[in-house]
């Protein structure tokens, strides 16, 4: 150690040996030296440092100190170099990683101090069994000499080391135990400290990530693909001779060029069957060589063979001419199970309506809130763009698919009266249960509105008319659908009346099939998108008006907003209906039969829970329920 | 079914020309008491064909309804009260709709009438 002082061209003064404290030393940095004592050391503790460190090989054992005395000078180089690491606070702000350097470096030399010791200990515990074994052999000797006391004396001897010996194994234990909580800790530190790492480095790159710049990328894209599909489209136009058809002509023409097909393929019996007769004869022909039996047993088979050859035929000449689909395809026959029929993009690919909307789906749709909540929302967003007159007076109006009449009841809030069709009874029956002011009937829209002509004062739909753009059969299906249900809307609408229908086209050849049928139906007006610019809030509304030369009503969202969650300004019409659902239907007497009658009726649905009913069921409560 | 739907209800079968108004099969009525809005009553009755709405009454049982009526019985409480009750508060529970033309049934059943038409009908 001297030596490095000596070398030390600065430190002149600094000549006496000194016991460098292990750690804190190459910690301090930059600290300067806080000693007021007349030596004054001219050179910075940074050049010194490195010499320093280069004595930081091997920190001394714990019990060096103990065994060398401090000079009296040191007392300097105590206070040059601070205490235990206490003044070795730096200056710079601790960062995340520097703080478990610190930590580190003293849990690295208390770990190795506590190797150090056990070694110490096991050393001594080594020396302590061998000295318990001379003494022992020393006790026999003595006993084989007959020396009694010589021989208890080595005995007392050997029982002193035993006893040291338990204490040096109780001291090494206590030392390996401290040194694997140690290591242990060691190695949780560095974890979390990687962890805190990982953390603030994934924050960094989160903040380069928001969220709405990604739905904005999105929305971008649709609008893209959205403009190339318009552009394909308008390219795709037939121009010239071929736009002056009738689409609807030929499209007739279609159809019945299908039928004649059909009823070819079906009335072909001697087309086909003679086809089908011939390799039977082939086969007859080279069974006479075979025995007779099996030439019996072949024989009834073969016109059974062209029977069922003739069905396949017939089948798939079916299929061909209803294969050719328009907007989706899904399996016919039957239900298919629920989990086919769950939903892949739309209900509307995978069932038709009265068959999606059963009565699991039902009960679904009615409770689910967020539904509710958005019928609610779009049926109020209906009757604004509906403009019914301001007077006060309640309205006739339709609510074409209806559903379990979420849009009906907001309808009666405003106390309007209504009709409502629609074609699954699940959910009818889930709206009479309901007991919704509004007439229902069982209604294909597809078919035309059983009207009669000029009694309605307007129409709402909520989220249906899109399932008529499905197609059953042919793709002649949808428009026939389409052209029927317009044409006698337009019928049923008294004049100035206005119909609004809420519709979710799965693409913009729907949206167009259902405004050009409404055209050509008489309508006037067209679709209104409401915050066309949201992918997710996006609505569409069709806004047919009969006669009148009104403007198209003025779309939400334009400016690229988003709806907001409060209510609109609501007006009401008529007298705002405020009975309560149960109860409010008379006198005593019939509330509880009304309340009795919806508890059997709950039982035979199957409803576990329900209470029977006793003296109590319906009696009258305090007002503050 | 109340009696102001069946009045506008007509029957939509293909080629069917005469189909309004539907004849009434009740064979379960129910009356429920609602609100009485003359202003609605007052809007709706000149739409209302007042024939078809007598004798669906009468098929339901509601008698009173006179024979003839004209706008100034508007203006009398008592007809209104009467004119609501037929209108309004009458139910179809359980019955059948017939056209008059082809002489098909639409089953009405809780309440709600089955309007769905066979593939040869539409």
């Amino acid at each position: 150690m001297r030596d490095c002082w000596a070398a030390a061209p600065h430190a002149g003064c600094l000549a006496t040996r000194w016991t460098p404290k292990s750690g804190p030393l190459e910690r301090r940095g930059l600290q300067q030296p806080s000693c007021t004592a007349s030596t004054v050391l001219l050179c910075s503790p940074a050049a010194l440092l490195p010499r320093v460190a280069g004595l930081q090989v091997a920190p001394p054992p714990r019990h060096f100190a103990s065994h060398t005395a401090l000079p009296p000078q040191s007392w300097m180089f105590k206070r040059l170099f601070g205490g235990d690491g206490g003044g070795g606070a730096s200056s710079s702000k601790p960062l995340p990683s520097n703080v478990s350097q610190k930590a580190q470096g003293s849990t690295i030399d208390a770990i190795q101090k506590l190797g150090e010791t056990e070694e110490l200990l096991t050393k001594r515990q080594a020396l302590l069994e061998r000295k318990i074994e001379q003494e022992l052999e020393r006790a026999k000797v003595f006993l084989r000499q007959n020396n009694k006391r010589a021989a208890t004396m080595a005995l007392k001897k050997k029982k002193l080391y035993q006893n040291q010996l338990e204490a040096v194994e109780n001291n090494m234990l206590r030392v390996s135990e401290q040194q694997m909580g140690l290591e242990n800790l060691r190695t949780t530190v560095e974890a979390v400290d990687a962890l805190r790492t990982g953390a603030h480095a994934s924050k960094a790159t989160m903040q380069e990530m928001k969220i709405d710049d990604v739905d904005r990328v999105l929305d971008e894209i649709n609008d893209q693909a959205d403009q190339m599909r318009q552009i394909q489209d308008a390219m795709g136009q037939p121009i010239g001779m071929a736009a002056d058809y009738d689409e609807d002509d030929l499209l007739g023409e279609l159809e019945e060029l299908e039928a004649s097909t059909l009823d070819e393929t079906m009335l072909g019996e001697t087309a086909a069957v003679p086809g089908h007769r011939i390799p039977a004869e082939q086969q007859q022909q080279q069974l006479p060589s075979m025995p007779n039996a099996p030439t019996t047993k072949v024989q009834p088979a073969a016109p059974a063979k062209t029977a069922e050859e003739l069905e396949l035929e017939a089948l798939q000449a079916e299929m061909a001419s209803r294969s050719y689909c328009g907007a989706s395809t899904y399996l016919g026959s039957g239900t298919p199970h629920l989990g086919a029929m769950g939903r892949t993009d739309r209900p509307e690919n995978a069932a038709p309506p009265e068959i999606f909307y059963n009565e699991e789906e039902a009960r679904k749709y009615t409770e689910n809130s967020r539904m509710v909540n958005i019928q609610t929302q779009l049926t109020e967003r209906a009757l604004e763009l509906l403009a019914l007159p301001d007077d006060g007076e309640p309205k006739l109006l339709l609510d074409l698919g209806c559903g379990s009449g979420l849009s009906g009841e907001t309808l009666t809030d405003r106390g309007h009266i209504w009709m409502g069709l629609d074609i699954s009874p699940a959910m009818l029956e889930v709206a009479s249960d309901r007991e919704v002011e509004g007439d229902l009937c069982l209604h294909d829209l597809g078919h035309g509105l059983p009207i009669r002509p000029g009694s309605i004062d307007g129409a709402i739909s909520i989220s249906a008319v899109q399932w008529l753009c499905n197609a059953d059969t042919s793709a002649n299906e949808p428009r026939r659908r389409l052209r029927r249900f317009f044409e006698s809307l337009y019928a049923c609408l008294s004049k100035g009346a206005r119909a609004v229908l809420q519709v979710y086209p799965a693409n913009t050849d729907q949206a167009a099939m259902m405004t050009n049928a409404a055209m050509r139906a008489g309508f006037s007006g067209g679709l209104v998108v409401d915050f066309p610019h949201s992918t997710r809030a996006k609505k569409y509304f069709l806004v047919l008006m009969v006669g009148g030369t009104a403007a198209l009503p003025q779309a939400k969202g334009l400016d690229g907003g988003e709806p907001d969650e409060e209510g609109q300004q609501e007006v009401y019409v008529g007298h705002r209906k405020t009975k309560r659902r149960k109860g409010g239907h008379g006198d005593k007497a019939s509330q509880r039969d009304w309340i009795v009658r919806k508890k059997q009726q709950q039982r035979t649905r199957g409803y576990t829970g329900v209470k029977p009913d006793s003296k109590y069921t319906g009696r009258k409560r305090k007002d503050r329920f | 079914m109340r009696l102001l739907c069946h009045n506008m209800l007509q029957c939509h079968i293909k080629g069917v020309v005469n189909g309004y108004p539907l004849k009434i099969e009740a064979e379960k009525v129910e009356t429920r008491e609602t609100d009485y809005e003359p202003d609605f009553l007052r809007h709706i009755f000149p739409r209302i064909q007042w024939d078809a709405l007598r004798e669906a009454a009468a098929a339901m049982g509601v008698d009173d309804l006179p024979e003839s009526v004209s706008e100034e019985m508007l203006e009398d409480e008592s007809f209104l009260k009467q004119f609501h009750h037929a209108l309004l508060e009458v139910h179809l529970e359980q019955g059948a709709l017939v056209c008059p033309e082809t002489g098909r049934k639409f089953v009405v059943s809780d309440g709600i009438p089955n309007l769905l038409l066979r593939e040869d009908e539409c």
